[in-house]
């Protein structure tokens, strides 16, 4: 039987009436054009299956409803593919769902044109004036595969929901006002420029005015998007460079700065790729992506359908307190930040000018030169020497502070403590710190900025005035003093290497402590007898572990009285990490003050070492101490 | 006193202070024991001091120790008031444990004297 036609003429309902009043078997192939080619497969009459991308057979069948378009052609005999499950449902019921979804169709291309529609979330999803979204699943699922670039094909092909039900979630999320028609043509398809716009020497002229060493960072962000220098990329490479250029300088600038100087480079694309992109307004939507995101998320972390998101948010916050809770740091010293960092500087209001000094300390894990770093105030610069600055954790006073003094033996004779610590003697004379207003700024090698603090207003004359960040402005000392008393206080981070690039890192210091040394330490000698409550400890601990000991002795009695296994040798086991604590105590305590400081405290490795022993003690004592009484109470309540 | 800072999570001090706690927690289950065995023999409620020392250990160990370590230690540099505190709070928990310890010993010793006779 020659039967074909074009579906303008038979719709498909007719079709399949037609080949089942036959109760032929054989393929209907279909070629909608653009839309796809596929068939439909039937045995008998009766429909078994059908193909059209790689949709399921429902799903194709459905598909073919929707198509006005196209030409159809029955070859009989063709055999569905061995391996398919036949549809187990009725031609008519599949007619009467297919001319359904047909009429549905017809209701979504009020909104949806084309499957080639590129979609994108709206820019403000708040003017629908919708106080709550309630999303299910599968529109979530969609949701996150718009992103600006994508036409609804392929978001239907990766959603793996089909054109149909994929245009029909969009279609809903148009009309809840989330998302919105971005470009008739794929963004992503969009060509580089074709005169091969030379990117890299651009965006590093721009960024440069701001960072010397842009360069430094631009290289990364071009290697991270797999961008060859000096070769043109394409849109979206270009403005994902902008944008990791803008993450890694974040940490340096202040995120207000790099914001700024990441949308100078952004527009700078923009103009640029501008004749091969669509209208302005639209482009600008897909350009701001991210910040979208950013408030989607918090528009629908609310909503019902988001549960899941939200209890992975709230295990993610739980993850994050225990590892903050267990492994040490508080959050805020674990903040990112640079290695070496400005940790204090001394500029007394009033008192001696030439004993200014400025303390730098490494808070990296790893040894540090300084050859190649260089120091600048308000108008002066000064290169630091090779002095190697070892690591260690600066709060427990076990990072290497180095002093730059500009006159080194009025600063020895103010502060005597600072004996023996790394110093850089500038030899200026006399301090060139302004305590109303200055700043200091620190370069790594290659000229980036390792730390910068300001106080006071900034000075437009100032020769370094562009990088005193407004973020990380440090307290000025206070001049109200009414009796005209020098204040001889300085300012510094608390606790010390403590760096969250904001002014709350730092404090007035009512006690300077150069070198991190606190000055006039309350302790006056090194006598063991004039040190009592060290001494009170130790004897405490001993007496402690005594006591535990004499529950050992007790169960041992008991044994002998009794004739029961009261386990008495664990009992005098357990509490040996009481005894272990207060040794490594007294060792701490009335060790040498060189290697412990402050002087009666212990150390890190001391603390990590008896509190962990003291810890496991403690848990085997209640094990045993339960065994023994549930042994005597056994024994006790069988001689009543 | 402005600007201090609060270690609200000192580690590791907080885990000494969870292992003297738990010793607490032991010398509660060591009194009742204790009270059985000294009610068999006749002899006064001594296991009294050992629940009294348990309290001291948390009341006068453990609660100023922490607030050494997450309040004083923190904001040492800051003034040299924080050392004073500092030594007060750490004498205060020091004694609370040698008295602790007292306690401990002396109804332990008590028992082992009468029943050695």
């Amino acid at each position: 039987m020659a039967l074909e036609g074009t579906l303008s003429d038979f719709s498909l309902a007719d079709i399949i009436q037609l080949i089942s009043l036959g109760r032929k078997t054989g393929e209907v192939v279909i070629d909608a054009g653009n839309n796809g080619d596929g068939s439909i497969f039937f045995r008998g009459g009766r429909i078994v299956t059908a193909r059209l991308s790689d949709m399921p057979a429902f799903d194709a069948i459905y598909t073919f409803f929707t198509f006005d378009d196209g030409t159809f052609r029955f070859v009989e005999g063709t055999e569905p593919p061995g391996d398919v499950t036949p549809l187990n449902v009725s031609n008519e019921s599949i007619i009467m769902e297919g001319t359904r979804r047909a009429d549905e169709w017809q209701r979504l291309r009020e909104r949806i044109s084309s499957l080639d529609l590129v979609v994108g979330l709206m820019s403000d999803p708040m003017a629908s004036g919708r106080e709550e979204i309630n999303l299910r699943p599968d529109e979530w699922k969609v949701l996150t595969l718009v992103n600006g670039q994508q036409d609804i094909r392929a978001i239907a092909r990766r959603s793996g929901f089909g054109d149909f039900k994929t245009a029909k979630i969009i279609y809903n999320l148009m009309l809840a006002g989330l998302v919105q028609v971005i470009v008739e043509e794929p963004v992503a398809a969009l060509p580089a420029p074709a005169l091969g716009v030379d990117l890299y020497d651009s965006l590093s002229t721009i960024a440069t005015q701001q960072i010397p060493t842009a360069r430094v960072f631009l290289d990364d962000a071009f290697r991270r998007m797999g961008v060859a220098v000096g070769q043109p990329a394409p849109f979206d490479s270009a403005m994902g460079i902008c944008s990791q250029f803008e993450k890694a300088v974040g940490m340096l600038l202040g995120p207000s700065r790099a914001r700024s100087l990441g949308e100078q480079m952004r527009a700078y694309v923009r103009q640029n790729y501008g004749q091969q992109l669509p209208p302005p307004a639209s482009r600008g939507r897909v350009d701001s992506l991210e910040f979208q995101r950013e408030r989607w998320e918090v528009m629908l972390i609310g909503t019902k359908p988001l549960a899941l998101a939200r209890f992975g948010r709230y295990l993610a916050l739980a993850f994050l307190a225990l590892a903050c809770f267990s492994f040490g740091p508080t959050p805020a010293q674990a903040a990112p930040s640079p290695s070496v960092v400005i940790n204090e500087y001394y500029a007394p209001v009033g008192g001696d000018r030439q004993a200014q000094w400025i303390e730098l300390v490494n808070r990296s894990p790893d040894p540090i030169l300084l050859n190649g770093w260089t120091l600048a105030t308000s108008n002066q610069e000064f290169a630091l020497p090779a002095i190697t600055l070892k690591p260690g954790d600066p709060a427990s006073k076990g990072a290497d502070f180095v002093l730059i003094t500009f006159n080194q033996d009025r600063v020895r004779a103010a502060f005597p403590a600072i004996s023996g610590t790394t110093t850089i003697p500038l030899n200026l004379g006399e301090g060139v710190l302004n305590p109303a207003a200055d700043m200091l700024l620190l370069r790594a090698p290659g000229g980036t900025i390792a730390d910068e603090i300001g106080w006071g207003p900034v000075d437009k004359s100032w020769k370094n005035a562009a990088f005193t960040a407004d973020d990380r402005r440090t307290p000025v000392l206070d001049r109200d003093h009414a009796n005209g008393d020098p204040l001889l206080k300085s300012v510094g981070r608390l606790p010390d290497g403590k760096d969250t690039d904001s002014a709350s890192d730092f404090v007035v210091r009512d006690s300077p402590s150069p070198a991190g040394k606190l000055r006039p330490a309350p302790l006056k000698d090194e006598d063991l007898r004039k040190r009592p409550t060290d001494t009170i400890s130790v004897v405490a601990g001993l007496l402690l572990w005594a006591g535990f000991v004499m529950i050992a002795l007790i169960a041992r009695r008991f044994q002998n009285l009794s004739g029961q296994n009261t386990y008495w040798q664990a009992l005098l086991i357990a509490p040996v990490g009481i005894l272990i604590y207060t040794i490594i105590q007294a060792n701490a305590f009335f060790a040498d003050a060189a290697t412990h400081s402050p002087p009666n405290a212990m150390n890190d490795t001391e603390k990590w070492t008896g509190f962990p022993i003291l810890l496991l003690s403690a848990i085997l004592c209640i094990y045993v101490i339960s065994v023994f009484r549930r042994i005597a109470g056994r024994y006790l309540e069988g001689t009543r | 006193m402005n600007n201090l800072v609060i270690d609200w999570f000192p580690i590791p001090p907080l885990i000494l202070e969870i292992g003297f706690i738990l010793l607490a927690v032991a010398l509660f289950r060591f009194a009742r024991v204790l009270g059985e065995l000294l009610e068999i023999i006749q002899k006064p409620p001594l296991e009294a001091l050992v629940v009294v020392a348990a309290v001291v250990l948390i009341l006068t160990f453990v609660i100023p120790h922490y607030i050494v370590s997450a309040v004083f230690y923190p904001n040492l540099a800051t003034s040299t008031t924080m050392y004073d505190y500092l030594n007060l709070f750490r004498t205060i928990s020091f004694v609370g444990m040698l008295v602790a310890a007292v306690l401990v010993a002396i109804p332990s010793a008590m028992y082992l004297w009468w029943t050695s006779r």
